[in-house]
């Protein structure tokens, strides 16, 4: 099922990197998915913090709601800019999770 | 021995690095908590996990964002305060082509004609000629009851809640909508009748015009006013408002009483209201009479577009 992680986290380049560890297919997809759950943590966090907090709990229901076609005016609305600071933080965690398998591979090799 | 999937061991790395992400994903999650106090209290109150509140959004918000992708590759987010091109007589049958065309006309500049030549104090004369033109029949007074008055400065209402838990996200039905009127906010709460619906899943396309085409007047000032009885002939009373400066009429109900007397307004209109009558910038003086329309087959919206 498609997630916000879908939408912002680019993960070729984490692919990349995973393809160069000693893991099966199956072990890459379920790292994925993992990066994913991190970033849809991050994500909601990041939102969270720039709604104001009258704004947050409309944004709590909404989510358990569905979403609308209203609601992404809604963000654009109360958030400037919010697709690029989404993807600017996936950029970061995608970065973080690179960094994770890099040091990985440092560990063995030592 | 066939190994199944399952059963196979894994990898180090894999082990290593599921680890790492797990470890980091909770870390997260517990920062997540301790940061937003409010939202695991907003969990709590309705027996949700957070962690699901997480999952959950962050499915919503993917839908979200694809909608937001569609409407930017199409443009329709684009759509700041360009008008409608909206068909005002709903109620003219589709085969009947002659009709609907002359319903289409714009007839604001005979309505303006009529108001010219003709007295206001004259509230026969005018309501019958606004009738012939507009083909719909106006009345001063309807069932030997008025208002306090028939003109008088209208103002610009807020959104009203049209059923408990109504607010900004629930209450447009497209962004063109919300970017139109969200910036009206929501009333506290309910019109002068209480809600127009009892709950989202009750609301009907009727209620949402209702409450779209919503108008306020001072109906405890009615020469009538003394029983529940009149109180409840007044609540979704059809109303036709004219704004004379520019013969515009829009057809709407009344589903709130107001505004107080100190205001000097005798009038209010509802975000959508006043931007059909092309009072976005506040209010002026304009006429309000009875629609004399028993079988409900006046629909709401703007007359003579």
């Amino acid at each position: 099922m498609s997630s916000i992680a879908t939408f912002f986290l680019k993960k070729d380049n984490i692919i990349l990197e995973l393809q160069t560890l000693d893991i099966s297919k199956g072990e890459q997809e379920r790292l994925l998915k993992m990066a994913d759950e991190i970033a849809e943590v991050r994500l909601i966090d990041l939102i969270l913090e720039m709604l104001e907090e009258r704004d947050r709990e409309l944004f709590l229901e909404q989510l358990q709601v569905g979403a609308s076609e209203v609601f992404i005016e809604f963000l654009r609305d109360k958030i400037a800019d919010i697709e690029t600071l989404l993807t600017e933080a996936a950029k970061v965690l995608e970065n973080e999770i690179i960094e994770d398998i890099r040091s990985l591979k440092e560990g063995n090799n030592d | 021995m066939k190994v199944a999937f399952w059963q196979k061991k894994e990898s180090k790395q894999f082990k290593e690095l599921a680890t790492k992400l797990q470890k980091r994903r909770s870390t997260l999650l517990e920062e997540f908590k301790s940061k937003n106090k409010e939202v695991v209290d907003w969990a709590r109150h309705r027996e949700i996990n957070v962690e699901d509140i997480v999952s959950k959004g962050a499915r919503t918000l993917a839908a979200t964002f694809a909608t937001g992708a569609v409407l930017l590759s199409s443009g329709a987010a684009q759509i700041t305060h360009a008008p409608e091109n909206k068909e005002t007589r709903r109620d003219v049958s589709e085969g009947n082509v002659l009709a609907f065309l002359n319903a289409k006309k714009d007839t604001s500049d005979k309505v303006k004609k009529i108001l010219n030549s003709t007295r206001a104090s004259d509230e026969k004369t005018l309501t019958e000629k606004l009738s012939s033109e507009l083909n719909i029949k106006i009345v001063p007074e309807l069932d030997g009851i008025r208002l306090n008055k028939t003109s008088g400065i209208i103002g610009y209402e807020s959104h009203l809640t049209r059923y408990p838990g109504d607010n900004i996200l629930t209450h447009f039905e497209t962004s063109g909508d919300y970017q139109k009127f969200s910036h009206a906010s929501m009333a506290g709460g309910p019109g002068a009748w209480g809600y127009i619906a009892p709950s989202r899943q009750v609301l009907t396309e009727k209620d949402i015009e209702k409450e779209r085409y919503y108008l306020v007047a001072q109906t405890w000032l009615s020469p009538n006013w003394g029983s529940p009885a009149t109180k409840q002939w007044f609540r979704h009373r059809k109303m036709i408002v004219i704004n004379p400066q520019n013969g515009q009429a829009v057809v709407g109900v009344l589903e709130d009483a107001g505004p107080d007397i100190h205001t000097g307004r005798a009038f209010g209109g509802s975000p959508e209201v006043m931007e059909e009558l092309g009072l976005r910038g506040g209010g002026i003086n304009v006429l309000m009479y009875f629609v004399d329309d028993p079988g409900d087959q006046v629909s709401l919206g703007r007359y003579g577009l």
